[in-house]
């Protein structure tokens, strides 16, 4: 019996050509208008930019930012994804 | 315990329900309504807050808003799901509007 309920999964359908923003593992971010994405939550992002966090010799946070016309994340690394919420 | 509860209706009773989530990495919990699970676990929330946690004495560090649209949470990062009691729901409202004034001041 499969439910014809809403799934967590619809969440991308309505993102989709919009801005997401998704947390991955490793302490990265990557904000991006959402292009493509499966059942595993392999997504294709454009526009993207890629924020890491890291801490230097002194322990203050650091972050550095990468940008990329069009980027593919793996879906197994993907913790979150929700819509920007600094609009 | 002379019901038996199962792990799928158990978290389908907490659909609409606000629920916590913790995750098996960075001390991190997200505290929202729960919208909808599939048979993975995976999980759509609303009006979620990410908390993290000091990882020396578990204490709260950090509470921020996500903002009040859905959010999704691959459910291969859950470690549980439990839901939220009235107490501590109070807890979190008192905590905001204590914030509130601070900012305000």
């Amino acid at each position: 019996m499969s439910d014809s309920k809403s799934e967590p999964l619809d969440l991308f359908k309505v993102l989709l050509d919009e801005k997401v923003h998704v947390k991955l593992r490793g302490a990265r971010e990557i904000t991006g208008r959402l292009h493509a994405y499966d059942s595993h939550c392999n997504i294709v992002l454009s526009d993207a930019v890629e924020t890491i966090y890291d801490t230097d010799a002194n322990d203050q946070l650091i972050s550095t930012q990468k940008k990329s016309e069009v980027i593919f994340v793996r879906g197994d690394s993907v913790i979150l994804v929700s819509s920007p919420n600094d609009v | 315990m002379d019901q038996v509860t199962n792990p799928k209706p158990f978290v389908k009773s907490l659909l609409n329900k606000r629920i916590s989530v913790r995750l098996k990495f960075n001390n991190t919990t997200y505290e929202g309504l729960l919208e909808s699970s599939d048979n993975y676990f995976n999980l759509s929330l609303s009006n979620v807050t990410e908390v993290t946690y000091n990882e020396t004495d578990g204490e709260v560090k950090e509470r921020v808003s996500l903002g009040d649209g859905k959010v999704f949470i691959r459910c291969n990062n859950v470690l549980y799901i439990r839901q939220l009691s009235d107490e501590e729901l109070k807890a979190i409202q008192q905590q905001e509007l204590d914030e509130g004034d601070v900012k305000d001041q």
